[in-house]
């Protein structure tokens, strides 16, 4: 069985976002920490390593698209205990909307070729979309399984999962190949060891670019189908704060709980 | 980044994995711990051992990493940045008090059996050495391993012993002939499912609370002679080897852990309003955090040299007494300092500020007491009067 995972690396989680007056973005931590394996990746990452110690998966290759930077996060993601990590980079992806990233996804994960099941975070802390892994599902034509919160069963070209949706859980059944994206309560993402960690540093990550996966078109900023009209970022709340006093807890409470009501917040 | 210059980007991926064990196994608990007078070490040393952070400068053929110092400064750091000073010290007692001589000196057999399991986190260890009444003078302990057969029984007591309650191994010193003095003393390890030993107290300490501190008794304790690292008579020597490796650790320990302090201090003056005013603001307090600040970057860099020294193979028993004596002493000042500056929020158990007062005054005795560091540095100055 081989799994490939879809990472990102991202701003840190103390990193403000910031937009100057023509538009353009940035994100600067404040304490310089650097960028990140997406938080919400280290679960993917952990089922995938997961699915490789307990259901007997070959390779679980960590896969990203992004500059020459991000080969930092798939260390982390080898460190883990990854197998393989690949990197996809080239100039004309640049500016690539989820549509596009997607269609670059799938064109990887078809190159690498017989893969079972990709694996995705919820989103990512910069975009927050949590567009991409259905739209590579889409691109790749597999089932999308998403908000998965456990993978129950694995066999005979079978795949048996728990899904989180609004008013409980649902077990469902696809056959393979799918795309699977995860929430976080799946599993406790494990931290790099130190074997791990050596490990990574002396692995070697190759690089693909458009013309490795025969990628012409679809990509970047130019054909990006989303329009950045207006960026801005988000004025700091007004908050206030009231301290409710009276002689007694209860007295207290009835207050307060009349106070929500009276704001309509319960 | 000051640090830059000695750490690579690999050591500061390892520093972040030591960084979350530390904000995830250690820190949640550490108000349990404290209250119970003891932590769960077999089950946090396992945690440690599968991270790799039990053996970084160890051999691989026994599970360890087979890395250079600079990966357990690395680490010594970041766990000298725990919320306590207790459970830092036992991992410190395991992976540089209790284990060099015995990785160093020990013998093939002797690591397959005890170093692999130290380095695993499956064995707890301690280091035996201060007994009730020779804690500072190490020549004058008492407890005695008496050949007999293949087999040395061993009869005494040790006190102050760091994990003594959940240890299952002890590197015990003791004295294998009668010579008076340093001479006729050995290095053992010591079972603790032996038949005769026992934990006849645990300790009430004045702080270091979540760590378990105790005296044991041997009766009769009847040990393999197997056990004993290097040659005998040689136990004095390699114990004075291995306290350099304990110094080390305590120094490096304790810059992180004072800067943990006085970060923590800056943020409650810039926060806390008195006249009208931030606290910080007043010259006395930003120039009093500065001058703590300078200090305890000295230390840092002084242990950093002893780091190299011990890299380079060198002997640095001057400087690693110089720098453990001064981390005491700057221990004492900043936790006084940053104490009085959080005036009554210092005095109150909510606040973290009273752990530390408490604990930071165990530099300046456990490990050798500051005038026992001066005493070395006095020789090898050769400024000691004759006797
Ligand atoms: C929390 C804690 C944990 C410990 N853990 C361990 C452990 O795991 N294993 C272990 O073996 N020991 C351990 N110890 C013991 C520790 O190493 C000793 O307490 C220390 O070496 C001092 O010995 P002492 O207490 O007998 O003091 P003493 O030797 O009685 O000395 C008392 C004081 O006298 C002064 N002094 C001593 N000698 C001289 C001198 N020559 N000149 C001038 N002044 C002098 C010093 O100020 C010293 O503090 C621990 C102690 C504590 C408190």
């Amino acid at each position: 069985m081989k799994v490939v995972v879809c990472i990102k690396q991202t701003p840190s989680t103390t990193a403000v976002l910031t937009v100057d007056d023509s538009g353009h973005v940035s994100w600067d931590d404040p304490g310089g920490k650097p960028n990140i394996l997406n938080p919400w990746d280290e679960y993917s990452i952990e089922e995938g390593v997961r699915l490789k110690e307990n259901h007997g998966a070959s390779d679980v290759i960590a896969l990203t698209v992004g500059p020459d930077e991000s080969k930092n996060a798939l260390k982390t993601c080898l460190a883990m205990g990854c197998t393989q990590a690949e990197l996809v980079t080239d100039p004309s992806f640049e500016g690539s909307d989820t549509v596009g990233t997607a269609r670059i996804l799938a064109a990887a994960i078809n190159n690498i070729g017989d893969v079972d099941i990709a694996l995705f975070g919820k989103q990512a802390i910069d975009g927050d979309t949590g567009l991409t892994p259905v739209q590579t599902a889409r691109k790749l034509g597999w089932t999308p399984l998403t908000f998965v919160s456990a993978i129950k069963e694995i066999g005979d070209g079978q795949i048996t999962v728990e899904r989180l949706v609004d008013d409980g859980k649902e077990t469902v059944t696809a056959s393979l190949p799918v795309v699977i994206n995860v929430v976080k309560e799946i599993n406790e993402p494990r931290y790099p060891s130190l074997m791990g960690i050596r490990k990574a540093n002396r692995a070697n990550i190759p690089e693909l670019g458009a013309a490795d996966l025969s990628i012409d078109g679809g990509v970047g900023s130019a054909a990006s189908k989303v329009d950045w009209s207006h960026i801005y970022a988000i004025p700091p709340r007004e908050g206030s704060c009231e301290i409710i006093e009276a002689d007694s807890v209860e007295e207290q409470a009835r207050l307060l709980a009349d106070k929500l009501f009276e704001e309509k917040v319960i | 980044m000051t640090n830059s210059l000695y750490f690579t980007e690999e050591h500061e991926m390892f520093r972040q994995t030591v960084r979350r064990f530390v904000e995830t196994e250690i820190n949640p608990h550490v108000e349990k711990w404290e209250e119970n007078r003891t932590f769960p070490a077999h089950d946090l040393f396992k945690k440690a051992g599968d991270l790799g952070l039990l053996g970084i400068t160890y051999p691989e053929e026994y599970g360890g990493m087979g890395l250079d110092y600079w990966y357990q400064v690395v680490m010594l750091e970041e766990v000298g940045r725990a919320d306590c000073a207790g459970v830092p010290m036992a991992l410190a007692v395991q992976t540089d008090m209790a284990t060099p001589a015995l990785a160093e000196y020990g013998t093939p057999a002797q690591k397959e059996k005890f170093l692999t399991p130290a380095i695993s986190g499956d064995a707890v260890f301690a280091i035996a050495v201060s007994e009730p009444d020779a804690g500072s003078d190490v020549a004058a302990i008492r407890t005695r391993a008496v050949a007999d057969g293949d087999d040395y029984i061993i009869n005494g007591s040790k006190m102050w012993i760091t994990s003594g309650t959940q240890a299952d191994y002890l590197t015990l010193l003791a004295r294998t002939s009668g010579e008076y003095g340093f001479k006729g003393m050995s290095l053992i390890i010591v079972p603790t499912d032996t038949p005769g030993f026992s934990v006849s107290r645990k300790l009430e300490k004045l702080g270091n609370h979540s760590s378990d501190t105790a005296i044991l008794t041997f009766e009769d304790v009847r040990v393999p002679q197997a056990n004993r690292i290097g040659a005998e008579g040689m136990g004095f020597i390699l114990q004075m080897r291995q306290f350099q490796k304990e110094r080390l650790a305590g120094a490096l320990m304790s810059v992180s852990g004072m800067e943990r302090i006085i970060r923590m201090t800056i943020d409650y003056t810039r926060q806390r309003q008195t006249f009208g005013k931030p606290l910080i603001d007043n010259q006395w307090i930003h120039f009093k955090i500065t001058e703590l600040l300078t200090e305890v970057e000295a230390l840092r860099q002084l242990a950093y040299h002893c780091t190299r020294m011990l890299v380079a193979g060198m002997d640095l028993t001057k400087e690693v007494s110089m720098a453990k004596l001064k981390a005491g002493r700057l221990a004492r000042e900043v936790a006084d300092t940053c104490l009085q500056f959080h005036g009554g929020m210092g005095y109150v158990e909510e606040y973290p500020m009273a752990r530390y007062f408490r604990d930071a005054r165990l530099l300046s005795i456990g490990g050798g007491a500051d005038e026992i560091m001066m005493g070395i540095i006095a020789k090898y100055e050769d400024i000691l009067p004759g006797r």
